[in-house]
């Protein structure tokens, strides 16, 4: 019995594949300077098998010692999911590239395709929305082969660092985090870097106070990595950053010394106080607010306040 | 503006031209014309567009004036079609930022474009008939050039006649759908008094219908630019928040395409930032591609090209050329060191500036300086870097950037401020040991009397104090306080110096300093030390024994600053002083106060010290001589040390300390397990403080065990749990304590006069100094060790120079621990036995030294003015001994007072001063009767000066208040008065005294032999005759 519904169920599995596949729109530029614009139905090891339209039946064959370039037309499936990917919305760009990434699996191992992109995108997507656990099964499964940019390359590399804070290998992460730290990535990668290594240091910093302000830089560090523009990433940043200083007993000493006799003005707590109250009105400023409304512990934070003329 | 057309279109467009002019005309303008319009559609198929548009000029001056009679409305397509060469040399020029040619041609195709459309419309009479097809698209074209005229108004009312005049299904909207509508929107956000919303509407009608409206990228960004442009001039900053809300997908292009629009992007920005509106600022930066990002994007992109003209990807042209241009200028911008990377990140540093979040400053500058290190920026950037790392309390990126920034740019002019910062952030950072590196290096390298100069020399002195090099501190911080009075840093090293005092227990003059220090800066707002001036001061008093004025800073600080880092410390010296005043209760109170807080605070080191106190206290074996009722009391105490405090380095005290209440309670083998674990714990140390005090409580433990004897010790102390055969420095030690016990138990002996004992402990003793002698080296043995051989060996052997090496060893070492000026008085010592007088001269130049400098070590200061007024006496400088002496007796010295007394009588007598000698003698033998070493030589020289003087009863000695008249003569006086009185009443002494020693015998015989002497000269009324008289 068992074994009747495993058969019926990869049967109705790969029909479902079958049914989704697509033919890749591309232009093949050949070697004798000429091209054509053909549907792609299948590539391996430089060899692509085309036809001339949807309604063809016939299909040909051509190798790398005719085809010299292959340009592949975004397909709409890949526009439609990137839209939403743009817009911040992770979720329905996922369901939208992991299709995708299904129906042009067929062309999955040539350089640029969209069933690679798709499903790199779609690793994207998890690590965005901090679905690490999706992220790391993810990339067990994910065949880098078309990948061409060495950005995204180097954001496989980078997704270790995701996969160390999924196993809070906060050991581990401090040590890739410093391996790389002078590392050429892109500012979004440093800006993941950053944050990941705030997450580190904020764990060891339970054991090791002292590296609580190094959690506190490397969050500010992923607030201007990337120009903001992981505006996930930064919010969080900034929230722990909050919640490092609002945990902060010396902070918390300040608070209650705030405006008394007692207040020392140059003690840690003060300071770190004035730096939350800074960062508080840096995240309104930047507009985050609107995305993510700060706790109200964290508000708190803006009653704290010198004039310029008393700023340390 | 959207001015996108197709080149094969026109290309067409203008082929089918020609055969149109070739049916209309005759054979030869009609070659003509088609000759022409070949070369126009050739020069725009090259894309040269500038001799297209200079054919078409030609073709409508040569036939334009006749061309409505002769061709009709159709020739208005050629006018359309120049307006369309001009319109894309404006487009060029635009992009080129020739902003003058770009008017020139807008101009030059909006008229192109209002003539096809006024002077060729369809049906118009007198004209021939024919048709202009591109008589509506004229005008859509005609509002795109005024959009470039910057005739927002005019190009939306040209586009409304277009939608009312078009037949829908003829006339296409240009340059498509989207283009149209993006067109709209671009012109209501710019014109003169923008519509916002109605530009927002049109926007996103393009927008959303994207694929079906074929709506092109750039438009879309040109009019997120213009949207962007009139929301900051109009302040409006919401508007365009809520739009990038809602369309930040439609808004966001690949990198590929987004880094060209950079540029305009980061003016964008610049403005909002002038107008202070910072969501928008943040919102313009974001859009900003990475350099490396757009770089590859466009590589992967000319990859697969194959060196082609470019691809058609749905609504997207892609251009070799164009990616080929903008990857030449990114490379470009990478190679020149600043990619718009690194003008975002210097933006952010703004930004994060103006919310004064220095921590986010620091992390942009820190990546700057990490990622773009060869921008024309550098050096400020990472001048700012040192500076906010300073101001974060991140010192060690201070140093650390602050040493990059000497090393690459050692000439700029910023190089003397970061080396301030470094040094001043490393220090008030808690970074002695790297400040005090950086100073050092530093010190040579800045004139003296800067403020360089001025901190390195503060930082040197602050570094050494902090980090406990008191010595080498001193000068420093004296030099800062001399040297730079007006130093912002004054304070600072004003209280260091009077504290570093007293860690050097010089608190006679750090006392004086700290009362300067305390009353020049009387304000807990401004003086941060003043607690612990107030403690440094009370410490003071305390080591003078001074507890009352102690106790009053002490209270002060109780009352003032019970916050602050200090009290517990305090708390612990109001309990030693309440201890040394027998007020147990009260110094009880306060360790157990000194304890809590300490705890509360987790300053374990003040909490340990506290517990020994504790244990010290209650653990004593006797308060007063009666025995301690609360022995068993230290217990707790003892256990809660052992259990929460055992890494204090207070342990050893409460081992020692804790070992007499341990026996009571009967745990006196868990005790001495402990004591002895102490030791082995000690031995492996470098600081191996208190270890003797260890070995001489194990040693008095283990004796006290029943069964155990001196030898089993001995037995023990050769063979040590725990402590190598390399140890020399503890088994020395060992030695050392044992030798202790064998002296106690020779002491006992001699007492109890058991001879053979005395013999066995005396050959033991030898034994073990010869041991020591003989198989340590002087440098492997401790400073205490070396002074009880060195002493050893002077005092107890016949070649006293032998203990020199010992002295010496020790005086040449940097930790003397206190036992400097035992050796100096041990070499002054040998060398004053010796029989050179220039040997004698140096002991005393030595001596000088030890009697001056140990102000706090007053035994030895009294041993050093003792043995300098012996060896002046052996000189026989008797100025010397008198002065020496007296000094001795001001003092208030008592060892020694009863030698020194006579030596003072004797300097008289030796300079013929006999009044002040006789007076002198005298005093001495009535004080000291019993000391015949003393008595005996003053009344013998007293008989004899009275004997020379000779005066008769009733002569007057000295004069004024202080006369006297003698009431018998000198000589009766001296035999009756003197030397019999004092024969008769020492004789017992004499005779019966056990511990009298010969030469004291022999001293009392003289003076007995003097007595008889005088008795017998027939001068005077003898004893026997005196009682003969009595009688009768």
């Amino acid at each position: 019995m068992k074994t009747r519904f495993l058969i019926t169920s990869l049967m109705c599995m790969m029909l479902s594949q079958v049914a989704s596949a697509l033919d890749a729109p591309a232009r093949i530029y050949f070697k004798d300077k000429s091209h054509e614009d053909v549907l792609i139905t299948t590539y391996k090891r430089g060899y692509v098998t085309y036809k001339l339209n949807a309604r063809a039946l016939n299909t040909t064959r051509k190798g790398p010692d005719t085809i010299e370039a292959i340009y592949y037309y975004e397909v709409p499936l890949f526009k439609e999911a990137m839209a939403l990917y743009k817009g911040r919305k992770y979720a329905e760009a996922k369901v939208k590239f992991l299709e995708c990434e299904v129906a042009y699996k067929q062309i999955d191992t040539a350089p640029n395709n969209y069933a690679t992109l798709a499903g790199f995108f779609a690793l994207e997507c998890s690590r965005r929305s901090f679905d690490l656990d999706a992220l790391s099964s993810g990339m067990e499964k994910f065949r880098k082969d078309g990948l061409t940019q060495a950005h995204h390359l180097q954001q496989l590399e980078v997704n270790a660092f995701w996969e160390a804070v999924r196993l809070k290998d906060w050991e581990r992460l401090n040590r890739l985090a410093l391996d790389w730290r002078t590392r050429k990535v892109t500012g979004s990668q440093r800006a993941q870097i950053a944050y990941c290594h705030g997450l580190a240091y904020e764990e060891l910093a339970k054991k090791n106070p002292k590296l609580t302000t190094k959690a506190l830089n490397s969050y500010n560090m992923s607030l201007s990595a990337d120009f903001t523009a992981s505006v996930e990433l930064v919010i969080e940043a900034a929230s722990n950053a909050l919640r490092i200083y609002a945990n902060d007993p010396e902070v918390k000493l300040a608070i209650r010394l705030w405006g008394t006799e007692d207040e020392n003005d140059n003690g840690t707590g003060y300071l770190r106080l004035l730096e939350a109250n800074a960062l508080v009105k840096l995240y309104n400023q930047a507009g985050f607010d609107k995305l993510k409304p700060l706790s109200s512990d964290a508000k708190n934070f803006l009653k704290y306040e010198v004039s310029a003329a008393e700023a340390p | 503006m959207n001015t996108m057309f197709k080149k094969n279109s026109f290309n067409r467009f203008l082929v089918l031209c020609s055969l149109v002019w070739i049916s209309m005309l005759g054979v030869t303008k009609a070659q003509d014309l088609n000759t022409q319009m070949s070369q126009a559609n050739q020069a725009w198929e090259d894309g040269l567009y500038p001799q297209c548009q200079q054919i078409l000029e030609k073709i409508v001056q040569v036939y334009g004036g006749r061309a409505p009679l002769l061709y009709g409305p159709k020739f208005g397509v050629i006018h359309y079609r120049k307006g369309l060469c001009e319109l894309r040399l404006a487009d060029l020029d635009k992009r080129a930022n020739k902003k003058e040619a770009a008017e020139k041609w807008f101009e030059k195709a909006a008229k192109s474009f209002e003539t096809c459309y006024k002077k060729f419309p369809n049906g118009a009479k007198g004209m021939a008939e024919s048709t202009n097809g591109s008589h509506k698209a004229a005008l859509q074209r005609w509002a795109e050039a005024s959009m470039g005229l910057g005739k927002y108004k005019e190009a939306i009312d040209l586009y409304s006649k277009f939608l009312a005049e078009r037949d829908r299904g003829r006339d296409k909207i240009l340059p498509s759908q989207g283009g149209f509508y993006i067109n709209l929107a671009i012109c209501h956000f710019l014109m003169e008094k923008p519509k916002i919303p109605k530009g927002i509407e049109h926007f996103e009608t393009a927008l959303n219908n994207k694929e079906r409206m074929k709506t092109q990228d750039a438009g879309i960004v040109a009019a997120f630019l213009a949207l962007s442009q009139t929301v900051i001039a109009q302040k409006k900053e919401s508007a365009m928040v809520d739009f990038l809300n809602k369309n930040r997908a439609g808004i966001t292009l690949k990198p590929y395409q987004m880094h060209e629009f950079s540029p305009v992007f980061f003016k964008l920005a610049g403005n909002a930032l002038e107008a202070d509106m910072f969501i928008a600022a943040f919102n313009l930066y974001a859009l900003i591609p990475g350099t490396d990002e757009a770089i590859q994007d466009i590589k992967v992109r000319i990859d697969q090209l194959a060196e082609r003209r470019g691809v058609k990807d749905g609504n997207t042209v892609i251009e070799l050329a164009r990616l080929k241009k903008g990857m030449e200028k990114l490379l470009k911008q990478q190679r020149s060191g600043d990619p718009d990377d690194a003008k975002v990140l210097s933006a952010m540093t703004y930004l994060q500036d103006q919310a004064g979040n220095q921590r986010g400053v620091y992390g942009t500058l820190e990546q700057l300086e990490l990622y773009y290190n060869k921008s024309k920026k550098r050096e400020d950037n990472l001048f700012n870097l040192v500076r906010v790392s300073s101001l974060i309390g991140e010192i060690l990126s201070t140093e650390h950037y602050g040493s990059i920034f000497l090393k690459d740019f050692p000439e700029s002019e910023k190089v003397e401020a970061v080396r301030q910062l470094m040094l001043s952030s490393l220090f008030f950072g808690g970074e002695y040991e790297k400040s005090l590196e950086v100073a050092q290096v530093l010190i040579d390298k800045v004139a003296k009397g800067t403020e360089q100069h001025d901190i390195c020399v503060f930082v040197l002195g602050g570094s050494h104090f902090y980090l406990g090099n008191f010595e080498e501190a001193q000068p420093f911080l004296e030099q800062h306080v001399k040297e730079y009075p007006k130093s912002k840093f004054i304070m600072h090293s004003e209280y260091f110096q009077g504290s570093n005092l007293t860690r050097l227990q010089y608190w006679e003059t750090a006392a004086k300093l700290l009362d300067g220090f305390l009353a020049k800066y009387p304000s807990p707002s401004v003086n941060i030390y003043l607690p612990n001036a107030l403690y440094d001061r009370a410490n003071c008093h305390f080591s003078e024994s001074e507890y009352d004025p102690a106790l009053v800073l002490l209270n002060r600080l109780e009352s003032e600053f019970v916050s602050s880092g200090v009290i517990e410390m305090a708390y612990n010296m109001k309990g030693n002083i309440f201890e040394s005043t027998d007020k147990r209760d009260d110094a009880e109170k306060y360790y157990l106060q000194a304890l809590e807080v300490a705890e509360k605070r987790q300053n374990t080191i003040v909490a340990g010290e506290s517990l020994s106190y504790i244990v010290g206290m209650l653990g004593a074996e006797k308060i007063g001589k009666k025995p301690n009722p609360r022995i068993k009391d230290a217990i707790p105490y003892y256990d809660k040390f052992m259990s929460e405090y055992r890494n204090s380095p207070y342990k050893p005290q409460v081992v020692v300390y804790g070992m007499l209440p341990m026996r009571a309670v009967n745990r006196e083998e868990e005790g001495l397990g402990n004591l002895q674990a102490m030791i082995t714990e000690l031995a492996g140390k470098k600081n191996q403080a208190f270890l003797e005090e260890c070995v001489n409580a194990y040693s008095d433990a283990f004796l006290e065990v029943k069964g155990n004897t001196p030898a089993m010790l001995k037995e023990k102390y050769y063979n040590f749990p725990g402590i190598d055969l390399s140890d020399k420095r503890t088994l020395a030690l060992l030695r050392i304590a044992l030798i202790g016990v064998f002296e106690e138990q020779l002491e006992t002996a001699r007492q109890e006069e058991e001879g053979d004992l005395v013999l066995r402990y005396e050959a033991d003793i030898k034994v073990l100094f010869n041991d020591l002698k003989s198989q340590f080296q002087p440098k492997e043995l401790t400073n205490f060790v070396l002074i009880r051989v060195g002493d050893y060996l002077r005092e107890k052997t016949s070649a006293p120079k032998q203990s020199l090496p010992y002295y010496n060893e020790l005086l040449a070492r940097k930790d003397k621990t206190g036992m400097e000026f035992k050796a100096l008085l041990g070499i002054a010592d040998v060398l004053g036995g010796s029989d050179a007088p220039s040997d004698n001269r140096k002991a005393l130049t030595s001596l000088d030294r030890v009697h001056s400098a140990a102000k706090d070590d007053q035994e030895s200061q009294e041993k050093a003015l003792y043995r300098i007024i012996e060896i002046n006496d052996k000189l026989e400088d008797w100025e010397a001994v008198n002065k020496r002496a007296r000094q001795y007796l001001d003092e208030k010295h008592t060892r020694k007072v009863a030698e020194v007394s006579y030596l003072f009588a004797k300097s008289y007598d030796e300079r013929n001063l006999t009044e002040d000698a006789l007076a002198n003698y005298g005093s001495v033998y009535a004080r000291y009767t019993g000391y015949i070493a003393i008595s005996a030589p003053s009344v013998k020289r007293v008989m004899e000066i009275m004997w020379d003087r000779n005066l008769e009863a009733g002569a007057q000695i000295g004069s004024g208040d202080k006369a006297i008249t003698l009431q018998k003569k000198d000589r009766q006086a001296a035999y009756e008065d003197v030397g019999s009185k004092y024969i008769r009443s020492t004789r017992r002494i004499r005779e019966t005294n056990k511990k009298i020693t010969d030469a004291e015998i022999a001293m009392w015989d003289d003076v007995a032999d003097l007595v008889k002497e005088y008795e017998t000269s027939g001068q005077v009324k003898t004893m026997a005759q005196i009682e003969e008289e009595r009688d009768r």
